[in-house]
């Protein structure tokens, strides 16, 4: 899901990151104190769990918790997501640097997402938390997917949708199980 | 202090970024050819990837393109010595662009052992392989997942402190 350098237009990459420090600055702004050993902890958590890696039809995926992430953090999650996945392309060459802005974008939509399907109240939580941890994958991998098709590159929308499809419905149930186990053990962590 | 500590991130940022690629390339030089293997992080082959072959005096100009096998192999014949560099795209939105250095040695060992696919009376003569080495030396994974977690950490620890210390302030 990190993609690399060359692949969208540099002005789209420039402008992605103009967006993305912008994101930063609204959805970090009036972060109090004790907010931030949970982002910590989940951005270590976001970082580590990238080196999960499994093959899916030929093709090797990995964990990303986006959703997770959404839960947990609400709009937080995006400056988190943002310096996890600045270090993932420093450290693990992850993607490109130019494309930082752009993959952050994209994986804080599902975190995003993630976390206006946690806002719904009258909803189950168990659907709830399935549904925010299929969105934290799939709707980042819709975005990389319309915008392969704008820059005319790849092998095709459907192909790259069907193998984070899998991704996404492992991610639910890891998105579900972990707030099963936060909602019995640590429940503050859960907002709402 | 905050200046040095900034300054020592920046240098080891410039580091690692220099250290840059996305999914691995392992070159074979088996004259006359040189056989490239994609494959993932995690060690699972990259199939079906698109590959181009740049020349070493022309760097704008495709030589060759084509897949990788199911295998994550590609195979190509360079005519001249030089730094040659290839694309490897795996059109998922993963790309790794590598130089190969062709040296005189090469061409020497290719005109002496010219190898037929189907010359299979000689089974002692095997063509020597080396293979390239890159110039830059892999950090174990662990180490830059450790190295990774200590920024995260380090980085939360600098904000929280602040924080704790603005509050004090008002």
């Amino acid at each position: 899901m990190h993609i690399s350098d060359g692949i969208i237009s540099l002005p789209v990459s420039v402008a992605a990151n103009a967006v993305s420090l912008g994101l930063i600055w609204l959805s970090g702004r009036k972060t109090g104190a004790d907010e931030i050993p949970g982002m910590g902890m989940t951005g270590a958590a976001l970082f580590v769990v990238s080196l999960i890696h499994f093959p899916v039809a030929g093709y090797s995926i990995h964990l990303g918790l986006f959703g997770l992430a959404g839960i947990t953090l609400g709009r937080r999650a995006f400056p988190v997501i943002f310096t996890v996945i600045l270090f993932q392309t420093l450290i693990f060459q992850h993607g490109g640097l130019l494309a930082i802005g752009i993959n952050a974008i994209n994986m804080g939509a599902g975190a995003y997402a993630a976390w206006m399907i946690w806002q719904i109240k009258h909803l189950n939580e168990a659907l709830r938390a399935i549904a925010a941890g299929f969105a934290g994958v799939f709707v980042p991998a819709s975005f990389m997917a319309v915008e392969f098709r704008i820059s005319g590159y790849g092998s095709g929308i459907f192909l790259l949708l069907s193998i984070y499809l899998i991704a996404a419905v492992i991610e639910a149930g890891i998105s579900f199980t972990a707030v099963k186990f936060f909602r019995r053990v640590k429940p503050e962590i859960l907002p709402g | 202090m905050l200046k040095i500590n900034f300054l020592i991130l920046c240098g080891l940022i410039c580091f690692l970024s220099s250290h840059a690629h996305r999914f691995n390339v392992d070159i074979k030089l088996q004259p006359p050819f040189v056989i490239i293997q994609a494959f993932f992080f995690a060690g699972q082959p990259v199939s079906n990837a698109l590959v181009t072959v740049y020349s070493a005096d022309d760097g704008s100009n495709v030589y060759q393109s084509g897949r990788t096998d199911k295998a994550g192999y590609f195979v190509f014949i360079p005519d001249k010595q030089g730094d040659w560099y290839l694309l490897v795209d795996d059109e998922k939105g993963h790309r790794r662009r590598t130089n190969i250095l062709i040296d005189d040695v090469f061409f020497v060992q290719g005109d002496e052992e010219v190898d037929f696919i189907n010359d299979t009376d000689d089974e002692e003569d095997v063509d020597p392989v080396y293979i390239h080495k890159p110039v830059e030396k892999e950090i174990p994974i662990y180490y830059r997942m450790i190295f990774g977690l200590a920024l995260i950490f380090g980085l939360t620890g600098i904000l929280y402190g602040i924080k704790v210390r603005q509050s004090l302030k008002k």
